[in-house]
């Protein structure tokens, strides 16, 4: 492919960004292109040497705002005609609800994973809140005799281990379900970018 | 491999780093940071985007050889970061050198 072509294909991906944006993306493209031949690549190495203008056009576009992508896929192609205004003034029943609709199933769906991590969270915490009351209970039940205070101090002790391990399983949950959101994000940004050939 | 939250940090200060020895280019700034972490061009650019709407660089656009390039400078916020960085991690490397010493404490 050749600067021309892969300069052309970019800005067709990005059609969907403000005009200003897209030639900001594209003199970068342009200025690495002519920086790697003054480097003493041909053209066609300098072009290859770039990753697939499929992934760069995906990466730009998952980089902007979601809100400048929504404003530009319900932007009508041959703009905000009457009949365009007419149209959505008429349809806003629908696709209100439909982007509220979705708005409240994110919503609902992050607040449930960060709901269940607190709810592992609260549990572990209790079951360290138990072997520290547990380690601490002998020095109240002195009557009970030795045996019976050893073995509620080892359990407070086994207790606080497991929690410990519990501590480690916590951290991966939080990593695991902070990784889900932000393939959430994408996900629903995604819906909102253009799929250009 | 590095976590992504973490590359993303170490991409940030690198090419403050860069900048730091001097005004660079972009193409420039990847070719002086590739030999110690990966970096493209994809990524670069929103770097440069967020260092510079932090206020940590500038950029300007100077003729070179019949065109444009833009040349990017770090300010006194992107030397501070730097600063801060270096001071952060010094902690961190305490903390890794004790785990080292452990693990070889443990392997002789």
């Amino acid at each position: 492919m050749n600067k021309t072509d892969f300069l052309y294909s970019l800005r067709m991906k990005l059609s969907q960004l403000p005009h200003d944006e897209v030639e900001k993306h594209i003199s970068y493209y342009e200025e690495m292109i002519a920086d790697r031949m003054e480097d003493g690549m041909t053209e066609y190495e300098a072009v290859a040497s770039l990753e697939d203008v499929s992934v760069i056009a995906e990466r730009i576009l998952q980089d902007t705002p979601i809100t400048t992508l929504m404003k530009t896929k319900v932007k009508p192609k041959n703009g905000w005609t009457t009949a365009a205004v007419i149209a959505a003034i008429i349809g806003s029943p629908i696709w209100i609800a439909l982007l509220i609709a979705l708005a409240v199933v994110v919503i609902a769906v992050v607040a449930t994973l960060w709901g269940a991590a607190i709810a592992v969270i609260a549990v572990v915490a209790a079951i360290v809140l138990t072997g520290i009351l547990l380690l601490i209970a002998p020095f109240f039940m002195i009557g009970s005799g030795l045996p019976v205070m050893l073995m509620c101090f080892a359990g407070g002790l086994g207790i606080i281990g497991i929690a410990l391990l519990g501590f480690v399983g916590v951290k991966y949950l939080v990593k695991g379900i902070a990784a889900l959101c932000r393939a959430i994000g994408r996900g629903v940004k995604s819906i909102f970018i253009r799929k250009e050939n | 491999m590095i976590d992504t939250q973490l590359k993303r940090g170490l991409l940030e200060i690198s090419v403050l780093s860069v900048l730091n020895k001097g005004s660079s280019h972009g193409y420039q700034i990847i070719k002086d940071i590739s030999p110690y972490i990966e970096i493209s061009e994809s990524t670069l650019y929103p770097i440069l985007r967020r260092l510079e709407s932090a206020g940590c660089l500038t950029v300007h656009s100077v003729e070179h050889n019949g065109r444009l390039r833009k040349i990017y400078d770090i300010t006194p916020s992107g030397t501070e970061r730097i600063g801060e960085f270096l001071d952060s991690w010094r902690e961190v490397m305490r903390v890794y050198n004790y785990i080292e010493e452990g693990w070889n404490h443990e392997q002789n």
